[in-house]
């Protein structure tokens, strides 16, 4: 009798199993490519999430100075994780008007001594400790583009650590298969930390075209993105000897570039190179 | 012989919880004396005013007039307590302690030095029988024995005036007739005592003196002896004619 | 000063006796641990945002131990009626909130103590630094907020009858501070009116918290030692917070009936 019951009950098992499945699967593949308990858990709220933790990133760059809410937008304000290193030593903090402002009254002045008060950047290798919260960020939203190419900007630079970027922002493109800015960073992987011009100038092309089917779809790209684009593909050119895809490349950026002078003058000096080339047999 | 507690014109008011009504008088112009070496019954049906007098001599309670004194200190200062013992009618002792270090807190307000202090702890639990149990949180006790630690507790300091709020209450007869010997001890060594009781057989033997008070105001005072010659009865029936109730017999 | 000790150490028994800390010692080391063992980018010296972490748990667990510590001090004293063989004693009901204060604020030291020393043997365990002048003056912060945190407590404990939900309104109270106390200021430049000036005297009354809590960023973000003068200026002003506090406390309850 067990034993008849024991089958019985295996049989029941199996076709729950069977009918339960391919729906289980389609609710996954329907609902987020993350497959996190978190989209089960908060839904959409994880969004919000995610910012917050990007803001956090953010906050430990500066290394905890931060407006709240309550503070009024300042002339120039902290928050500016994306920028790369060169942008970034161009500006001049040390005598900047914080959001602080000037302190209100003593409570202000005395409670200034108790938080940051002066705006620095993470350097030597401290990057690191914004890492956490923009993973903790990507996890919340898949979706935050932003979050990929910041931590794949400093893995790649500063903390030498390209195949951490690399794995990130492939993790990323499993999210967002059609994001251009992460094809861009991930090729900026291969050219300047793998040395790989042919792989990197692969991916600069990949993104070129998904920027140009976004552009058609209507969807508004980023122009600053498309410059940097053409730009990282002029010098895979430079540095591959392809001196017909650089001009090429040169002339479409002219297109959009504001620095037409400095572009113009590259677009000559390689043009007087193509002329001094011996013409092929 | 000194008196030990005196209270004077004493009147006890509590705001009314219904504004249309005035304040709740508990206590009326009560004057009463206890002089040393007495055990004092202090006798009423319940919500005449035992309480709220006890509540104003050890400082819980404001007198809206009148005055009160402890040993000749108004009851208003902490220090007349120094020389009390209290005795609540349900005893309730922290649970998280054991019985010796509740003595031992209780001893540390009194201000007994620490060699004596282990002396009293040991002399007390003795007298209330609880040596064996002073180790034992106290939430694990019976109920008499927790009685018996609220004893041990009012003795600590050696008091020479003991107040005591129905001390037998809810106690089995054997737990009551422990709490009457150590009253009768306590009278033997010369304290004072005054105690709350509705136990009149009890209040019978072990007391000199008692009052009687009903709705607030006191009804009658007098040595327990003088008392049953002027009315010809036991103290039961002198404190059921004081207080109005018509015996049908 | 005796009665006042010997009050604040049953206080002290009461809590190490309580389960309250200890669970909340072992939430707070558990999570720390569980986030220090996850790795992230291959990265093992990324150690700042588990210092963040610990400290907001620590933070967390202070305010919880204070404030319940606290507010349920004198009305389980009234409910469990310890309060009447107590008073009958020679003990000043000025003394015993003081002993109370004392017996919470030392009780929470202590648990700050053990709470900072796990905090320590975490960031040394991946800074391979302590920095214990920075550390002493958080502790320190930590434990002058939490003196006026238990003072306000107590004053709850004497107005709202109800230990529960004197806790509550203190939890949003010292939340509110914490969060917001700071920018109150601000919100009132942008209100007119009586509103306005409603928000300006709430931003003078309230005892801003919110120095003492911020100070944890500094300790985080390793920016070394506060001035020693501005420390100093915010512990007398958390001690004579404390102190107003407590006095309220006292003048509520010195004339207060308890009936037996």
């Amino acid at each position: 009798m067990i034993r008849w019951l024991s089958i019985l009950l295996l049989v029941c098992c199996f076709t729950l199993a069977t009918t339960f499945e391919p729906q289980f699967t389609r609710f996954h593949r329907e609902h987020d490519s993350s497959g996190s308990v978190f989209v089960a858990l908060m839904g959409d709220s994880r969004r919000m999430f995610a910012n917050h933790f990007f803001a956090e990133a953010d906050a430990y760059f500066h290394s905890g100075f931060y407006p709240t809410i309550f503070d009024t937008p300042a002339p120039e304000e902290p928050g500016h994780l994306t920028e790369t290193q060169e942008e970034h030593d161009k500006e001049d903090h040390t005598h900047e008007e914080t959001f602080l402002g000037k302190p209100s009254d003593w409570i202000d002045r005395v409670g200034r001594h108790f938080y940051p008060t002066v705006h620095t950047h993470l350097s030597n290798g401290h990057e690191r400790e914004i890492l956490p919260w923009l993973e903790l960020s990507a996890e919340m939203d898949p979706r935050r583009i932003e979050t990929y190419v910041t931590a794949a900007y400093w893995l790649r630079t500063t903390l030498k650590k390209p195949d951490q970027a690399e794995r990130f922002l492939r993790q990323g493109l499993d999210a967002n298969p059609d994001s251009y800015e992460i094809y861009l960073e991930l090729g900026r992987v291969y050219f300047y930390n793998k040395k790989d011009t042919r792989v990197a100038r692969n991916l600069y092309n990949l993104s070129l075209q998904k920027w140009r089917r976004a552009d058609a779809a209507g969807g508004g790209p980023d122009g600053h993105v498309y410059e940097e684009i053409l730009g990282e593909m002029v010098r895979a050119d430079r540095d591959a000897g392809d001196l017909d895809q650089q001009l090429a490349d040169l002339q479409e950026l002219l297109k959009v570039s504001v620095s037409k002078d400095t572009l113009q003058r590259s677009i000559d000096e390689v043009k007087a190179q193509l002329a001094r080339r011996p013409p092929p047999h | 012989m000194s008196t030990v507690l005196e209270i004077t014109d004493l009147r006890v008011e509590y705001p009314s919880r219904d504004l249309r009504q005035g304040p709740k008088l508990a206590v009326n112009g009560l004057n009463l004396s206890v002089s040393s070496g007495e055990v004092f019954g202090f006798l009423g049906p319940n919500g005449a005013g035992k309480t709220t007098t006890m509540n104003v001599l050890l400082g819980f309670v404001n007198a809206t007039a009148g005055s009160a004194s402890i040993f000749g200190v108004d009851v208003r200062q902490p220090i007349a307590r120094q020389r009390i013992g209290y005795l609540p009618e349900l005893t309730y002792y922290y649970k998280f302690l054991n019985t010796e270090e509740l003595l031992r807190f209780y001893a540390r307000i009194f201000h007994i030095p620490r060699r004596e202090r282990e002396q009293r702890i040991g002399a007390v639990l003795k007298l209330v029988e609880l040596e064996g149990a002073r180790k034992r949180l106290i939430k694990t006790y019976s109920k008499g024995m927790q009685q018996r630690v609220g004893l041990a507790q009012a003795l600590i300091n050696n008091p020479d005036l003991l107040i005591l709020d129905e001390p037998t209450s809810g106690l089995d007869p054997l737990g009551r007739m422990k709490v009457r010997e150590i009253i009768q001890r306590l009278k033997e060594e010369g304290k004072t005592v005054f105690f709350a009781s509705h136990e009149l057989g009890e209040v019978e033997t072990v007391c000199d003196r008692v009052a009687i008070l009903h709705e607030g105001s006191l009804r009658i005072e007098g040595r327990v002896s003088d008392l049953l010659n002027q009315f010809h009865c036991n103290l039961e029936h002198v404190f059921l004619k004081v207080v109005g109730y018509q015996l049908k017999s | 000063m005796n009665n006042i000790s010997a009050i604040a150490g049953v206080v002290i028994k009461e809590m190490y006796r309580r389960k309250d800390f200890y669970v909340l010692f072992v939430l707070t080391a558990l999570i720390t641990l569980l986030l220090g063992s996850v790795r992230f980018f291959n990265d093992d010296l990324i150690v700042r945002y588990l210092k963040d972490v610990c400290l907001l748990l620590i933070w967390m667990s202070s305010l919880v131990i204070a404030i319940t510590t606290a507010a349920r001090q004198i009305p389980a004293e009234r409910e469990s009626r310890t309060i009447f063989p107590l008073l009958a004693k020679p003990v000043g009901r000025g003394e015993l909130i003081m002993g109370k204060f004392l017996g919470c604020w030392l009780a929470c030291g202590l648990a700050l103590l053990v709470f900072y020393f796990f905090f320590g043997m975490i960031t040394a365990s991946r800074e391979h630094a302590w920095p214990l002048v920075s550390f002493f003056q958080e502790i320190w912060l930590h434990w002058i907020c939490l003196g006026v945190v238990v003072a306000l407590a107590l004053l709850g404990s004497i107005i709202f009858a109800a230990p529960s939900s004197n806790a509550t309104i203190c939890f949003v109270a010292v939340a509110f501070i914490l969060f917001a106390g700071g920018h109150l200021s601000h919100l009132a430049n942008g209100m007119r009116g009586m509103a306005g000036i409603i928000v300006y005297v709430i931003y003078y009354l309230i005892p801003h918290l919110e120095w003492y809590y911020s100070a944890q960023d500094l300790v985080v973000h390793d920016w070394g030692r506060i001035d020693w003068l501005y420390w100093g200026v915010a512990t007398i002003y958390g001690l004579l917070y404390s102190g107003f506090l407590l006095s309220a406390a006292w003048l509520a309850f010195r004339r207060r009936s308890l009936t037996s």
